[in-house]
């Protein structure tokens, strides 16, 4: 056995023992961190960072409280029934007794500004239970003369009525901690009734939403190491051709992992598919190394040389395939939202791993093997697939110019559907339409409220401006223009705390213009600050109207906030600004800007690429020719978007800068190829074709890997996962058949190859033209039997 | 007899007892009872200025006194802003019968009853609770020696207060730490029904005025919502000229 290289590439093979140790101890640490990862469904994790809309926000948060609220339909034939009225109490009793509940707002607890015997007080509406005939009509009648109450609490037709908990501010570590989503189910569970239950809410929404993404990653990362193991097993057929590739995309996404953990951050909603997706990419890297290891072995190497030899061989395009992957998701590195610029980092990281790992495990783990026997059969004549790869190159060339009418034409009609994609985000149709939390929240919406509240913050120029007799006049104009608005069901503001006071003191006055400014002054004394801390701040220089909404979609409600904040300008006195806020309106907000600001960034992923590409192939022509098969797909996934009507949001814009930097390792490898059989004398023809049976076989298993790793998040429980993996996965088929069937007859008719003398310089080194060598034994050499096949 | 506990603030704190020598009693409830014996029985008229979390300041008058009747009777009139010029409240402290409260409403010209519970919120805003300017009694509370501190460079003994009858109260426990020297309440920590500490009155500056010890500044701390609001007395005047006419229903509306 000759000696291994001196150099750093080759430390793996001269110190194996020591470097799979190692490797092996670093794993276990980052696999014992790995062990404690966490879900973050946090909404938060969506929304920009940084961006004066946030900050914005939060100080309206701070202001006014959070938006923790949870709601309880209760829904029956008439909620005012005696057994559902004491269910009603016995739950709002129960949920406020619950750590880090804030308050419980309830039929029973409703609290309604009169004055009674004890003088004017802010006092139960609801009398002690049970209540007799005479107290139920007298209760009812009550509550609907409330307007606060009014389609929050109770429903017109008194079919539902919403229990309304707030809760504490609280991490959602905690809230998950405390278990208060089970806690309440388990609550109402143990206060059986005939009615009907339905909870939403913020809270309730990232409980569900955590525990679907952790059901997605327990099905996902099984499922992809499954297919890994079947493309390698499909691929080698041999022990170390399957255990060394699983050994690296296992180390790649334990690592990242760990790093993820060690980091303090969690899984969400963007990083949900980078165990899948790390497993589907990082494969073919091992693949080509290890594909190329057995190649090697063919020319009586030993297992030492082979080793070497394929490190040497794949060491660029491996390396180059592996940058420009990290290229591909290190744009979103710069994202403002947090969960998207996760997954660009630790996809990145991982991709680095999984690539360290290939030139360092399985080179120092082949060097400690024996020399196999044989090598894989399908590697050696390259089989009924390279029969395949090479006939469908064969048909791209002879029929070039059908084919490129072909290609024409599809990227025209591909193209029309460009003009047709919509950008929109729709959160709550994250989920399935017969998710239950997409289930209850519709039940809820339509019986009550809708569930989609918004804010309008009304600034005002320092304190005590926004109780001011004129803005309180704007303020009550722009509670009735959104009122009038399309979709809003109910709004709610300082003005009706006014009213009930007033309407207390002075019956018949609520709704009229106040008489002057003392009047309000006098007015926000009876009112305890408690009261109305949701609507008006310490100061009084800012004040919040709420608008309970069934706007859904981001161009609607971006729409809707844009006519309040435009007619807010024109109405208002000067120096009061009016601004949408509010979780709802700052995710859409952001989300058709983000969606946009990505597929622009996905013409800078393909400059890089491109310089990249002209670099490697020192040939600008050559880079730009190299970057169609992967500018197509793209094309034709916007094209099919469009066409089919999938909305470019945050999660579909991301798909073309993934799948770019990740189908362009095929062009390498293809274009490498191709000039390794021109430099030793092959025609263009002959070159494509050569190519084509040599690393077309583990281009198109790499291929169909990713097709179907990403197709595993069409199993996701969230429908924009579901989306990413069924369009990412057509990318790549798309990609591959670009690269058999489009790029053959480019080069054909381009003449690609004129310029050899400049080009063979880079294929000289890496010694790719030795495939030809390989190809031509392989066609007269008998099938060795592989000495240790898989059972 | 004791008529009424001095818990801890505004008036009750205003109304600090006379300096004394020593107090050397380990009994709780006698150091609170000399608290309170040492407490101003005069009439009185104060100018105060209170500052609201949101920085607001409101301007008023108090005036208190013992009537005959046996009622602790206060008179509070705000003077600025503007706006609530004008605005009088009317609180009376009763042994026997339910304590009643009245305020004046300019705008309406309207006296309005306000109930009990309106004692639990808020005073014109600020983080004081009504229940926070009035006398409590000393009967209500049972008390206990709860340790040592040196609260405002005087070295206080910690009495817990906790109601008998927990119902109806604003707060579940007090915690007040009196200088038992001077017989004055520096600090008074209140929890509420949760057992949970949620707003800490402090004394910050004291002044002997007419051989009484009055705060001039106070602070109350709303632990919740990390809010504070300060109660400055402008002017004191002990033993004051004031007839029993001003603590009536009728002269509120005048």
């Amino acid at each position: 056995m000759n000696a291994p290289a001196r150099g750093l590439w080759n430390i793996p093979q001269r110190f194996p023992r020591t470097t799979l140790g190692l490797v092996g101890l670093l794993t276990l640490v980052f696999s014992v961190c790995a062990a404690r990862f966490r879900v973050d469904s946090a909404i938060d994790q969506l929304l920009p960072t940084h961006d004066t809309e946030g900050a914005f926000y939060e100080g309206v948060r701070q202001a006014f409280g959070s938006e923790e609220i949870n709601v309880i339909g209760l829904f029956a034939d008439d909620v005012y029934a005696p057994e559902t009225l004491a269910r009603i109490d016995r739950l709002s009793q129960g949920l406020a007794r619950l750590p880090g509940v804030q308050e419980v707002t309830s039929l029973t607890t409703l609290q309604s500004v009169s004055i009674g015997d004890t003088g004017l007080s802010r006092e139960r509406l609801m009398p002690p239970l049970p209540l007799s005939a005479e107290q139920t009509e007298t209760f009812r009648n009550r509550v609907r003369a409330d307007r606060m109450a009014e389609r929050l609490i109770v429903s017109p037709d008194g079919h539902a009525t919403g229990l309304w908990v707030r809760f504490q501010p609280m991490p959602d570590d905690e809230f998950l901690a405390l278990g208060l989503e089970d806690r309440i189910r388990a609550l109402i569970a143990a206060t059986p009734g005939p009615e009907g239950v339905a909870i939403t809410g913020l809270p309730t929404i990232k409980v569900q939403a955590a525990r679907k993404m952790l059901q997605d990653l327990t099905l996902f990362v099984p499922l992809a190491l499954l297919l890994v193991t079947g493309m390698v097993v499909w691929a080698f057929r041999t022990w170390r051709g399957v255990i060394l590739p699983l050994a690296t995309v296992v180390i790649g996404v334990v690592w990242t992992t760990g790093i993820m953990v060690l980091a303090g951050d969690a899984f969400t909603m963007g990083t949900l598919v980078l165990p899948p997706l790390l497993m589907a990419a990082g494969i073919a890297f091992a693949i080509h190394v290890v594909s190329r290891y057995y190649q090697e072995l063919r020319d009586d190497r030993s297992n030492a040389e082979a080793v070497s030899a394929a490190v040497a061989h794949v060491r660029l395009p491996v390396a180059m395939a592996g940058l420009t992957t990290v290229i591909g998701f290190g744009t979103f590195v710069w994202s403002p939202i947090p969960s998207i610029r996760d997954f660009g980092i630790y996809a990145a990281l991982g991709v680095a791993v999984i690539f360290s790992a290939c030139m360092v495990v399985i080179p120092a783990a082949l060097t400690l093997l024996p020399t196999p026997k044989s090598v894989p059969s399908g590697l050696e004549d390259g089989g009924w697939f390279a029969d395949f790869v090479g006939a469908c190159g064969e048909l791209s060339i002879r029929h070039r110019h059908l084919m490129l009418a072909i290609f024409s034409v599809l990227l025209a009609i591909a193209g029309w559907g460009v003009t047709r994609v919509r950008f929109e985000t729709d959160y709550l149709r994250f989920f399935a339409a017969d998710n239950p939390v997409r289930v209850e929240n519709a039940r809820i919406g339509d019986a009550l409220a809708g569930t989609q509240v918004m804010t309008f913050v009304v600034d005002g120029d320092g304190p005590e401006s926004v109780t001011r007799v004129e803005v309180l006049a704007g303020m009550r104009e722009l509670q009735r223009y959104l009122a009038a608005q399309d979709g809003v069901d109910k709004t709610l503001s300082l003005l009706d705390h006014l009213d009930a006071v007033r309407e207390a003191l002075q019956p018949g006055t609520a709704g009229a213009p106040f008489s002057g400014q003392r009047e309000i002054d006098q007015l926000l004394l009876l009112l305890a600050p408690s009261d109305v801390r949701h609507e008006l701040d310490k100061r009084h220089a800012r004040a919040q109207l709420t608008a309970h909404t069934r706007l859904s979609g981001s161009r609607e409600v971006v729409g809707f906030v844009k006519r309040v904040e435009a007619w807010g300008v024109a109405h208002m006195p000067p120096g009061v600004r009016v601004h949408g806020t509010g979780t709802v309106v700052l995710m859409n907000r952001s989300a058709d800007a983000l969606a946009w600001s990505q597929v622009t960034g996905d013409g800078q992923v393909m400059l890089i690429l491109l310089a990249l590409m002209s670099l490697l192939f020192r040939s600008f022509k050559l880079g730009a020719l190299s970057m169609v098969p992967n500018v197509f797909p793209i094309v034709m996934l916007l094209g099919a978007m469009g066409w089919v009507g999938i909305d470019l949001n945050i999660c579909t814009s991301t798909i073309a800068s993934i799948s770019i930097g990740i189908a362009v390792d095929d062009t390498i490898h293809y274009m490498l190829g191709y000039y390794g059989e021109l430099q030793h004398g092959a025609t263009r023809q002959e070159a494509i074709l050569a190519t084509l049976r040599s690393v077309g076989r583990p281009i198109l298993i790499i291929s169909v890997a990713l097709s179907t790793g990403f197709l595993i998040a069409c199993l996701s429980n969230f429908e924009p996962v579901r989306h990413f993996g069924v369009l990412a996965s057509l990318t790549m088929v798309v990609g591959s058949f670009t690269d058999l069937f489009l790029l053959p007859a480019l080069l054909i008719t381009l003449r690609v190859g004129d310029e050899l003398p400049r080009a063979a310089a880079l294929a000289e080194p890496t010694g790719l033209a030795s495939r030809v060598a390989l190809a031509d034994v392989a066609a007269t050499a008998p099938q060795p039997i592989d000495a240790r096949p898989m059972p | 007899m004791f008529r009424t506990l001095c818990v801890a603030f505004g008036l009750a704190l205003i109304s600090v007892g006379l300096a004394a020598a020593e107090a050397p009693d380990d009994d709780a409830r006698l150091l609170v009872k000399r608290v309170i014996d040492a407490a101003p029985e005069v009439p009185y008229v104060s100018r105060m200025e209170l500052t609201t979390p949101g920085g607001l300041v409101r301007e008023f008058t108090m005036s208190g006194k013992h009537l005959e009747n046996g009622i602790d009777a206060r008179y509070i009139e705000v003077t600025g802003p503007m706006n609530l010029k004008d605005t009088r409240y009317l609180l009376y402290d009763r042994s026997e019968r339910r304590d009643d409260q009245y305020v004046y409403i300019p705008f309406m010209k309207r006296v309005v009853r306000l109930s009990e519970k309106t004692r639990g919120e808020p005073f014109l805003g600020s983080t004081f609770f009504v229940n926070d300017m009035i006398k409590r009694r000393l009967d209500e509370f049972t008390y206990r020696f709860v340790g040592d501190e040196t609260v405002g460079q005087r070295a206080c003994r910690l009495v817990e207060c906790t109601p008998k009858q927990p119902e109806g109260e604003t707060y579940s426990k007090l915690i007040i730490a009196i200088d038992p020297i001077d017989l004055v309440v520096m600090r008074a920590q209140l929890f509420d029904h949760s057992g949970k500490l949620f707003k800490v009155h402090t004394t910050d500056t004291l002044e002997k005025i007419d051989g009484y010890w009055t705060p001039r500044q106070q602070t109350m701390r709303n632990l919740d919502d990390n809010d504070l609001s300060q109660l400055t007395t402008v002017e004191m005047t002990y033993n004051a000229p004031i007839g029993d006419d001003i603590f009536r229903e009728a002269y509120l509306g005048r």
